[in-house]
């Protein structure tokens, strides 16, 4: 797995011992999310790397980004195809940043971020390859965790899911907190390694064996969209109702 | 507030021989892990010190030494009659409100596990949250207590580092209070996750010093700020139906 070169001597050593994992996080009624894939956080060159990058989106993961949308573009295709729900989050802020707080505390660059860019795109917009369509939902947020000040425990329950397959950025920072929090919730968590994307090598492989120690299941791409497709009737799949 | 000195504080951290050169480049040139603001109005919290997690056959390694780190966390805040609060978990003895968060069995006896090692007690102006989620945030008092304790930021200790410390240390910056980690009072089963952890939480979240230097920055706080409880022992609840509930 993606964490082996990361992991200590002795982790390595107690997880080979071990070999226990956290709970299956894999549901029979899933919900796709895609956090926070925005110009932002993705760049908005693909090609470039992440240390050019970040000279003009401070957020920006880089090209890993760009190779981890394509994930995300096939498994909205696949889990739109099954009748899965598909949903963004996205961050929002006031126009004077007022409402960044605690953001603002840590980072050296946060007024470059909000309100406005120096680019013509909007940082909280979604990458265009990613566009969300009529039937996608979206919610925005101001903090980490996508269910933080946001309705997608909500959502989630009235479309009758008992699970999320997540994807997005930054894997360490809002893919994390929103797979803590669905947990917490009581969904099945599963986060799809290929599918995620972060700033920082170290952090990314981390935050996915946490996850797979913790909180859920880490597959890849092809894992799930393997099981999206072995799901039963995808026409039980619930939509919103209103 | 400056950066100048993140190279410094960067390069001597534990976290530091985890990171790739591309990630050091990266946390640097993007502006993460700047001082954060220090709370004013600081509360002490504590999680996981329970037998769970310091048993001796069944305990975390690094717990112990932490447990010793946090117990003088707790007695120079309440030399300055600064709020302490414990977080453990609240459970039936038959285990079914507690998932499994780090893939471990719950065990013959989960209530036990979560009652809190006797050199770290709480004492009775201290306050107890009982949690079933990572975060000590979640359904639980905890911000209606700094509410009404007028905190504006935590000071964390206890573990896991990377499970309940770090899930509190995020729900706490979300909710826009100032988050202190007393780095050499935590404790994670894995190191790797402990040192990245901690070094995520510096980047974007929290301040991680070591418990002298939060120590030293305590006794500069006026010891009159908080209306504390006045002295009463913390009651559990009893979480199973009583026809069933067999208490050992």
């Amino acid at each position: 797995m993606i964490w082996d070169s990361f992991l200590s001597e002795r982790d390595r050593a107690a997880m080979n011992a071990r070999g226990a994992t956290g709970p299956n996080g894999l549901g029979r009624k899933p919900a796709l999310l895609v956090i926070d894939v925005s110009w932002g956080f993705a760049g908005d060159r693909p090609d470039e790397p992440i240390l050019d990058s970040i000279k003009r989106w401070p957020n920006s993961c880089g090209a890993e980004s760009w190779q981890a949308i394509e994930r995300i573009s096939a498994l909205c295709e696949g889990g739109r195809a099954r009748g899965i729900p598909v949903l963004y989050s996205t961050g929002r802020a006031r126009a004077d940043a007022w409402d960044i707080g605690s953001w603002a505390w840590k980072n050296s660059r946060t007024k470059e971020q909000v309100p406005a860019t120096p680019q013509d795109r909007d940082a909280n917009e979604i990458v265009a390859p990613l566009a969300p369509k009529a039937e996608d939902i979206l919610v925005y947020k101001r903090k980490p965790s996508a269910f933080f000040g946001a309705p997608t425990a909500t959502h989630l329950r009235r479309l009758g899911c008992d699970s999320v397959l997540l994807t997005g950025t930054t894997t360490s920072g809002c893919v994390r907190a929103s797979a803590v929090d669905a947990f917490s919730h009581g969904f099945g968590v599963s986060a799809i390694a290929d599918g995620c994307f972060d700033r920082a090598q170290s952090s990314h492989a981390i935050a996915l064996f946490d996850i797979a120690m913790r909180y859920g299941s880490v597959i890849d791409t092809e894992a799930a969209l393997a099981h999206i497709e072995a799901l039963p009737d995808p026409e039980s799949a619930t939509r919103p109702v209103w | 507030m400056a950066d100048t000195s993140m190279d410094d504080y960067m390069t001597s951290a534990i976290w530091d021989a985890f990171l790739t050169d591309r990630d050091r480049k990266v946390f640097k040139a993007a502006g993460y892990g700047v001082a954060g603001l220090r709370p004013e109005r600081p509360a002490l919290v504590l999680i996981g010190f329970n037998a769970g997690h310091l048993s001796s056959s069944a305990g975390i390694a690094g717990a112990a030494s932490a447990m010793k780190q946090a117990c003088e966390l707790a007695v120079s805040a309440r030399a300055r009659n600064l709020p302490v609060i414990h977080v453990t978990g609240a459970t039936r003895n038959d285990a079914w409100d507690k998932p499994a968060e780090d893939g471990r069995p719950a065990g013959a006896n989960p209530i036990a596990s979560e009652e809190f090692d006797d050199e770290i007690a709480p004492e009775t102006t201290d306050i107890v949250i009982r949690r079933q989620a990572p975060s000590a945030f979640f359904n639980t008092d905890l911000m209606s207590f700094l509410n009404v304790l007028g905190a504006d930021g935590v000071v964390l200790a206890g573990g896991q580092t990377a499970g309940a410390l770090r899930a509190t240390a995020i729900d706490a910056f979300s909710l826009n209070l100032r988050v202190v980690i007393a780095q050499d009072a935590c404790f994670d089963a894995w190191e790797s996750s402990h040192a990245l952890t901690l070094c995520d939480l510096n980047a974007k979240y929290a301040d991680p010093l070591p418990t002298a230097d939060i120590v030293d920055w305590f006794t500069t706080l006026a010891s009159d700020a908080f209306v504390l409880p006045t002295g009463s022992p913390d009651k559990r609840l009893d979480l199973m139906p009583a026809a069933t509930s067999r208490r050992t």
